[in-house]
């Protein structure tokens, strides 16, 4: 499923029109990156939360030439599913 | 602006730039998330344009650690959610994280000179001010000047505050080693007399047969480093010999059970086959260049025959399963019921849709039935389940007059004996092969000789 299909549905269930569904979903998503951007954990209700997490630097081999190179430090997006989440998805699985 | 942003106050920031009423952004993002759910379930995976991607990836059964009581467990195999952050959405993180670093310098050079104090010491007003210059930025503004200069009175009083709050500090981490490290030893020593009176129970109970990991597997193992798949048949048999002879040894309980659990836990690691013979565990999946279809998106499929969980929940609720190249029966069964000699578990569960167990095609649908008990403790569903999963073996070994068919039979003694008394008349039909084999085919393993269960009417006694 992508965006398209997201807002389709959403626009359906909804009842609202797809150009709304449209602008709610980029949106919501537009605001849940500029959070995490600000450095803030975002908490998404029996769904999971977003987080930051800095990444120091460190050394790493490319495997085709086995040179090392430096990889600078980062700060990655991490996504933490939420036990509602995950026993949903674990009960759907098995059934 | 607080550290942690609720789903509320998204919906509401998001209604006031959309010019909505918050109620509709609020049902919408339940809606959002709900719809991402219900794709991820069927899909496995759902893309949201300059945000990241949500995907399914299964685990695979694994032994852990309760991180509370050091105690090792078996975990199930289970879905997990995992997310990938688009380019867009990286991008922006770095960018924030770079502008945040490079309005820091400033108000971080000041204090050192000033005050002269050890860098130990400057370590958490420095904390404490990294937060204070991301803060702003959240906002949109980059203003690095006036937080420095509400920077200094407040590191004033730090420093007031700070010999008492080292003092608490080492108290509190003393407190905590004492709370770590002295249960922990009290603990320890329980497991290691634990299982002393567990095992000596163990003859009484006779069929029951579960076998408990123990401290000691992975010295014992190592003796099994060069076995090849006619040892682990062997093992497996013998284990169920051993299981036979320990009611009748009474007081020899203790060391037999002991050496029967050493080799169940030696059968159950994963070990590299060394020949191409046709043993029920080289099951490898027919490789088909065209059909490396994904793993993924199989869960949508219903399941036919998964009865009612049992009250506590089984150990592997079971699964729907599209074969990948690479697959056999014994590694899904260790990847799903940790110990993969359950495989006959999945055999006896596909009975129209496998053949041959040596050979599951890459692209086909199977079934993997659920373990109700946990893999140390199989109910008696799962022990005739993969009692009845060997005997369909034995008939596969028998119908190619493979002399494994010895062992595909100890094997079904060993999970369930009644599923041989339901057989007796077909395998009795056969006896004199068996016997035969026996006589001429006894197994020996170093100093150790295995031989067939004597309830199905093998000669019991030991040869050279």
């Amino acid at each position: 499923v992508n965006t398209t299909e997201l807002i389709k549905l959403l626009a359906e269930r909804q009842d609202i029109s797809q150009r709304q569904a449209h602008r709610i979903v980029t949106r919501f998503f537009g605001l849940i990156s500029e959070h995490l951007a600000a450095g803030s954990h975002v908490v998404l209700r029996g769904f999971g939360s977003f987080n930051t997490r800095d990444a120091p630097p460190r050394e790493m081999r490319v495997p085709s030439t086995g040179e090392t190179v430096q990889l600078p430090a980062a700060r990655r997006v991490h996504f933490r599913a939420s036990p509602k989440l995950r026993q949903a998805l674990e009960e759907d699985e098995q059934s | 602006m607080s550290d942690t942003v609720h789903q509320g106050q998204i919906t509401h920031e998001a209604a006031s730039a959309e010019g909505l009423s918050q109620r509709v952004l609020k049902d919408a993002a339940g809606q959002i998330l709900a719809l991402i759910k219900e794709a991820l379930i069927r899909d496995g995976h759902v893309r949201i344009h300059n945000f990241g991607t949500f995907r399914l990836r299964w685990v695979k059964a694994h032994r852990g650690v309760n991180p509370q009581t050091g105690e090792p467990v078996l975990v199930p195999a289970h879905p997990r959610a995992l997310f990938a952050p688009a380019k867009a959405l990286r991008e922006a993180v770095e960018n924030a994280r770079d502008q945040a670093r490079r309005s820091q310098p400033l108000p971080e050079a000041q204090p050192v000179p000033v005050l002269g104090v050890a860098a130990s010491r400057l370590r958490t007003p420095t904390i404490v001010k990294r937060t204070r210059a991301d803060a702003p930025s959240e906002g949109g503004s980059d203003l690095p000047e006036p937080t420095s200069s509400q920077n200094d009175p407040d590191q004033r009083s730090d420093e007031r505050r700070r010999p008492w709050m080292a003092l608490a500090f080492v108290a509190v981490i003393a407190l905590l080693a004492l709370l770590v490290f002295w249960p922990a030893d009290h603990e320890h020593k329980q497991v290691v007399e634990a299982p002393a009176p567990d095992t000596i129970e163990r003859p009484s109970t006779s069929s029951g047969s579960t076998v408990q990991p123990t401290g000691d597997e992975d010295d014992l193992s190592v003796a099994f480093t060069q076995s090849d798949q006619a040892m682990r048949q062997v093992v497996a048999a013998s284990s169920g010999a051993e299981d036979a002879l320990t009611p009748a040894a009474g007081t020899r309980g203790q060391s037999e059970t002991a050496e029967g659990e050493w080799l169940l836990q030696a059968i159950d690691r994963p070990v590299r086959r060394s020949d191409g013979g046709s043993g029920p565990e080289t099951l490898a999946a027919h490789v088909e260049p065209a059909a490396t279809l994904p793993r993924s998106g199989q869960g949508a499929q219903t399941a036919s025959a998964s009865p009612g969980p049992a009250p506590t929940g089984p150990f592997f609720a079971g699964r729907d399963y599209q074969v990948v190249w690479g697959d056999n029966l014994w590694n899904l069964s260790g990847e799903h019921y940790v110990r993969p000699y359950y495989w006959p578990h999945i055999y006896n569960a596909n009975q129209d849709r496998i053949r041959n167990p040596n050979l599951i095609r890459a692209g086909s649908h199977i079934r993997l039935p659920a373990l109700y008990g946990h893999p140390d403790d199989l109910t008696g569903g799962d022990r005739r389940s993969i009692a009845e999963g060997y005997f369909l073996l034995y008939r596969l070994f028998k119908r190619r007059s493979d002399p494994n068919a010895v062992f595909a039979l100890s094997a079904v003694s060993h999970f369930d004996k009644a599923v041989i008394q339901e057989h007796e008349a077909e395998i009795q039909a056969s006896h004199g092969l068996e016997v035969e084999l026996a006589e001429n085919y006894g197994m020996r393993i170093g100093n150790r000789i295995f031989v067939a269960n004597e309830n199905i009417h093998f000669p019991t006694r030991l040869f050279d």
